[in-house]
């Protein structure tokens, strides 16, 4: 039998709110982006792929309202996970993406080997950027979708927050979707899928499973804590079949093309657009 | 055929077709109304007074119920609930006719001189008119007494036409916002200023580090020799 090449990082939970993450959030820009430059002819034709101008407005504000639902499933999911089966040391589990002093450490350790001055830090489960990128969707799930709930019911929140605030929450709302659209884009895809240790693509979050010999390579305490605990045997795994592989490489990179094809007219159109 | 019976049965049939094209016949008026630019129209305006905006039109119809002098709406008097200040008043925005006295105005468009107001949100994605919020001649200014945009009573008489249950608070939204980076906003809407100058330090901020970490680790990588397995 041939040995495994293959280990497990990612449970089915995780990667079906990655997928739903995806979707959604692709959902949201291409309709948010369609909306923004509606002045422009690029606009009307991105909106006109959901028929008109008010089709993307209903579409953008129920895929929205879905997002959050999600979102709330998703905290109750990691909370019920974290704390009731850890109880509060589930809290500095290093399975768990709890934000530590160690990150902080590993982020000034990776700074200095990058000009040279010390050596790779050895990585756990998750590193600080894997961590930084989780954290980020909680930081713009709450802005874009406080600001997005003030927004589609306008005259529901004006009994809450005064009227003049809802020019200041479009204005939120719009340069932090421009804030994560980047962010998502352009350096998430860039350290996940453009590393030259993971290019073409990285399927682990489509599989669950990720190369052995990399993260041997990458996250050896990781590796180590496992064999400690007695749990790596049970977490090797073999590579999935060529079907699978082909349909997440293809689904991949579809995504991709169409993200940067949106971030290059958010860019090339930037000028054109009024900020109301 | 005899030409004389013919003709008996024609003359009336001729004369019919007459008269039906007289009554039928569109009116001039209407062949020259004129659309502003493509996507604005004044529906809400034309359906709901029936008083026409003629200066664009040529030539000019006599506007029903105006043309008769004594209908013409002239500034109230000084009173005691209306004191002479208030009928005197220079500012614009306080008048009964905030375009009272200027040259050529019939000949002009709202956007010539409000040519910054006239891109607002409302014209730009809502399809609405100047005159659907600012109402008909003679427009009123914002802070006039009497003027639906007085804030006193904007929202039941303006906001609440498209947006059902508008409430005061609501009114208070800025329909003709500045640019929130310029010196105006800074002045007239300081929240806009300063939220809008935090999140771009911060969006930057957040790009110039996380882009340039990414972009050297890739290149360290790149040198380093690693390659997926």
């Amino acid at each position: 039998m041939a040995a495994p090449t293959k280990i497990k990082r990612f449970t089915t939970p995780d990667r079906l709110f990655h997928v739903a993450l995806l979707v959604t959030f692709i959902t949201q820009t291409i309709t948010g982006l369609g909306r923004l430059y509606f002045p422009t002819s690029w606009g009307k034709s991105v909106c006109s792929l959901f028929g008109g101008y008010e089709s993307t407005t209903s579409v953008h504000i129920w895929v929205g309202i879905f997002m959050i639902a999600v979102f709330l499933v998703h905290v109750v999911y990691a909370l019920t996970r974290v704390l009731w089966r850890g109880g509060k040391a589930g809290l500095s589990n290093p399975d768990y993406l709890t934000p530590s002093f160690r990150d902080l450490r590993q982020w000034w350790q990776s700074l200095r080997c990058l000009f040279g001055r010390g050596e790779h830090p050895h990585f756990d489960r998750w590193t600080f950027w894997e961590k930084f990128d989780y954290w980020a969707v909680f930081w713009g799930m709450i802005i874009l979708g406080g600001t997005g709930l003030i927004l589609a019911f306008p005259v529901a929140a004006s009994n809450l927050v005064p009227g003049w605030m809802l020019s200041v929450a479009l204005l939120v709302h719009r340069l932090e979707a421009i804030l994560a659209i980047i962010h998502i884009f352009l350096i998430h895809f860039l350290m996940t899928h453009f590393r030259p240790a993971a290019f073409p693509l990285d399927d682990s979050i489509f599989s669950g499973y990720s190369d052995l010999g990399r993260e041997m390579a990458e996250r050896p305490a990781w590796l180590d804590r496992l064999k400690q605990e007695g749990r790596l045997e049970e977490s090797l795994g073999e590579a999935p079949s060529a079907r699978a592989r082909i349909t997440y490489c293809v689904f991949g990179y579809l995504v991709m093309v169409t993200c940067f094809y949106f971030l290059f007219c958010l860019f090339f159109y930037l000028p054109t657009v009024k900020w109301f | 055929m005899d030409p004389r019976r013919l003709l008996r049965k024609a003359v009336p049939r001729i004369i019919l077709v007459l008269l039906g094209a007289i009554v039928l016949w569109p009116s001039a008026g209407s062949a020259q109304e004129e659309v502003a630019s493509s996507i604005r129209r004044y529906r809400d305006r034309e359906l709901s007074s029936g008083y026409y905006e003629d200066y664009e039109v040529r030539p000019r119809r006599q506007r029903p119920l105006t043309g008769i002098p004594e209908a013409v709406r002239r500034p109230t008097p000084a009173s005691v609930y209306r004191p002479q200040v208030a009928v005197e008043t220079r500012a614009r925005s306080r008048q009964d006719d905030a375009h009272a006295g200027l040259g050529d105005y019939e000949h002009k468009r709202c956007e010539e001189c409000h040519v910054t107001e006239a891109a607002n949100s409302h014209a730009l994605r809502g399809n609405i008119t100047c005159r659907q919020c600012h109402g008909v001649e003679p427009i009123a200014g914002i802070n006039a007494y009497f003027s639906p945009l007085n804030p006193i009573r904007r929202h039941a008489y303006v906001c609440a036409k498209c947006h059902e249950g508008a409430n005061p608070s609501f009114a208070t939204f800025v329909v003709h916002e500045p640019a929130p980076g310029s010196s105006l906003a800074k002045k007239t809407f300081a929240s806009l200023y300063y939220v809008f100058w935090t999140f771009l330090v911060l969006l930057s901020g957040v790009f110039v580090v996380s882009f340039g970490f990414s972009l050297t680790w890739i290149v360290k990588e790149f040198f380093s020799g690693k390659r997926k397995t």
